[in-house]
């Protein structure tokens, strides 16, 4: 029997090394054709607030069924549903606002869709394990951290080309740039840290303490605070970045998690996961002004135009909840699929 | 119970009891996995209730072997409840994380990134059936070729003869194996996924298809699916042949889902006639679990060749 046995394996483990050594060599190959396919980010016109059009939908990421829902945005309602690759956690427009990446951890790819009406417009491969990513301000760089293999990866924002793979441990998660594009700051999740990454050169700076599991982080308006959320517990940490030091906590509730600006250039929104509360930051005097209940796990979250909603995906209850923003109440609650994560809308609020 | 049903309670349970529990205890970082395992468990207890209910009656209505008492079954049930509400899976997790964490970072850092089934075609990115069968047979291929592997090598079949040992084969004896032959087959399953990549949102339906097939094919029932159908799913009657004593080490009918593997590579055998299940004396194994689990660690480190029934039970 062995010797029908062992020529069928190898033939089996040819293959499969046929399959891994392709992708290798596709990595290599296809980030020409992915360049030609890329339209610059910088070579957009800025629109700030671009004007959305009737065909405008709500775009969610249901992380646990590698699917994307499109919602319709006046009746609150799941319109369809469609597949777009393993595990879909984060989303944000290009700088030009011409598409809206997601990220599929998993397939290691990012998918562009058309902003208003979700549809795919291109896939860009062999982007390793993208959980979160960002452009800098400046729109030199894109950078994707992976949370399950400590890496932090920055590529080139016009052609997605790898400059640099750094090993950042541990489970970095959320990311941020300053004002001036010179640093990239990473929530390290299982370290209890946050990491500084000086971009010109991609060389990791510092790492400072911070709370038990920081998860989201953000720059404040005036680029001299990073706030983070402290998972782990209930608030939000202050830190002076050019100071390396925590200057306040500002408690919110419990599981602090992640930050949307209001779009008023003065408040932001805080999502707590463990507490099942979102809750709202003066940016200005750094207190926390007010909480309402966002049950279910709330995570990612979206502003309207108008500044009257709030777009909470609730992870664990399958649900989008739309808050309205004047009351702290419940206006709508929508079903999407398993896990829903990112959210986004064409007519959102400033981000800022 | 419909699916979405079914998600909700996992939902309610994780955010009213697992993860408070994880937030008082520091752990709040396993927050996204902690989910997954909530809903693991609740699949696991789903499961076993339904072929408990679809099976059991079926083992007293169309025995293949009539048993006095079943008493010789119930150590299987430990390892049942030991696999399938996670356990086990989340011991193996945690212990094998380096070793399969380690093997991707590896691959990533020479840009080998894991390849996807998917890839063969862009009709399967966006229809998740297909794409979900397609990955159902890849997955089976590999399982098959683990299993030729654990007979062939003596070593692995130290460890593997445990899951043959069983005199009284039902469906509870699917998860009987030692805790190293587990480990095996995860890192043998991480390499699999580093080679095709799987979805992880099919994971859990890919481990329940197995799961629902590999139960009925170990129940002692006397009904296959017919001349064609027993070439096209394992049956009861093509699965016994696989745990006859006859065939022991040397080993036939090695698929978990799809005999297809063992007619292409000649390790078929549709003969089906009335098959005792067991090892030989030289690969039995006491009665106990944790008898068991040292015995077959024993036997790894060589230290115990043999270790028989005890002959008084």
């Amino acid at each position: 029997m062995a010797h029908r046995l062992f020529p069928a394996l190898f033939f089996a483990l040819a293959v499969c090394g046929v399959l891994v050594s392709c992708s290798a060599q596709e990595a290599r190959e296809k980030r020409p054709e992915a360049k030609a396919e890329i339209i610059p980010a910088s070579a957009a016109t800025p629109a700030p607030l671009p004007v959305p059009s009737d065909q405008d939908v709500a775009i969610v990421l249901d992380s646990g069924e590698d699917a994307v829902s499109l919602v319709d945005l006046h009746e609150y309602k799941e319109i369809s549903k469609f597949h777009i690759g393993k595990e879909p956690h984060h989303l944000m427009a290009t700088p030009d606002d011409r598409f809206l990446i997601v990220a599929n951890a998993v397939s290691n790819n990012l998918v562009f869709l058309d902003p208003h009406t979700g549809a795919i417009q291109r896939r860009i491969p062999n982007i390793s394990d993208p959980y979160q990513i960002g452009f800098s301000p400046d729109k030199k760089w894109f950078v994707t951290v992976s949370l399950r293999l400590d890496r932090v990866d920055i590529y080139k924002a016009d052609d997605f080309s790898l400059v640099k793979r750094l090993v950042v441990k541990k489970a970095p998660s959320h990311l941020i740039f300053d004002a001036a594009s010179a640093n990239v700051f990473v929530t390290l999740q299982d370290s209890n840290e946050i990491a500084a990454i000086r971009l010109s050169d991609q060389t990791l700076l510092w790492k400072l303490p911070v709370g038990k599991t920081p998860a989201g982080i953000r720059m404040t308006p005036d680029d001299k605070h990073l706030l983070v959320g402290v998972m782990g517990s209930n608030y939000v940490e202050v830190v002076d970045w050019r100071a390396k030091k925590t200057v306040k906590k500002i408690v919110t509730a419990e599981g602090a998690h992640n930050f949307l600006p209001r779009g008023d250039g003065q408040h932001v929104f805080v999502s707590n996961r463990v507490a099942g509360k979102v809750c709202e930051v003066d940016e200005n005097s750094l207190t926390n002004i007010r909480c309402f209940d966002v049950p279910g796990g709330p995570d990612c979250m979206e502003v309207s135009r108008d500044g009257t909603e709030l777009w909470v995906t609730s992870r664990w209850v399958k649900k989008v909840h739309v808050v309205d923003i004047a009351t702290g109440k419940m206006k709508k609650i929508i079903p999407v699929g398993r896990s829903p994560h990112g959210v986004y809308f064409f007519g959102h609020a400033a981000r800022t | 119970m419909g699916d979405d049903q079914f998600d909700l309670l996992a939902g309610w349970i994780y955010e009213h009891v697992a993860q408070p529990a994880l937030y008082k205890l520091g752990l709040i970082g396993l927050d996204e996995l902690a989910f997954d395992g909530v809903t693991f468990f609740l699949y696991g207890v789903a499961q076993i209730l339904l072929v408990y209910m679809l099976v059991r009656p079926l083992e007293a209505m169309l025995p293949a072997e009539e048993w006095k008492s079943r008493k010789g079954t119930r150590v299987d049930i430990v390892y049942t409840l030991l696999t399938r509400l996670g356990i086990v899976p989340l011991m193996l997790f945690f212990v094998l994380l380096p070793v399969t964490r380690g093997m991707d970072e590896w691959l990533r850092l020479h840009n080998l990134l894991p390849r996807e089934l998917e890839h063969l075609s862009p009709w399967l990115l966006a229809n998740p059936l297909p794409s979900f069968f397609l990955y159902l047979v890849a997955i089976d291929f590999f399982n098959y070729w683990r299993h030729r592997l654990q007979h062939r090598f003596g070593i692995w079949w130290k460890l593997h003869s445990l899951h043959h040992s069983q005199k009284m084969l039902s469906f509870w004896s699917d998860d009987r194996n030692h805790v190293l032959d587990d480990a095996i087959t995860w890192v043998w399953f991480a390499l699999v996924t580093a080679m095709i990549g799987i979805p992880p949102a099919q994971f859990i339906w890919l481990v329940a298809a197995s799961r629902a097939v590999e139960s009925l094919s170990h129940a002692n029932v006397r009904f296959g699916f017919g001349a064609a159908g027993e070439r096209i799913l394992v049956s009861p009657k093509f699965h016994r042949m696989h745990h006859s004593i006859a065939a022991g080490q040397r080993g036939c009918n090695f698929a978990t889902l799809f005999p297809i593997w063992d007619m292409v590579f000649g390790t078929a055998d549709f003969a089906h006639a009335a098959v005792a299940t067991g090892v030989t004396a030289s690969d039995d194994y006491p009665e106990g679990y944790f008898a068991q689990q040292w015995v077959g660690l024993k036997r790894l480190l060589g230290v115990a060749d043999v270790a028989t029934r005890d002959p008084a039970k």
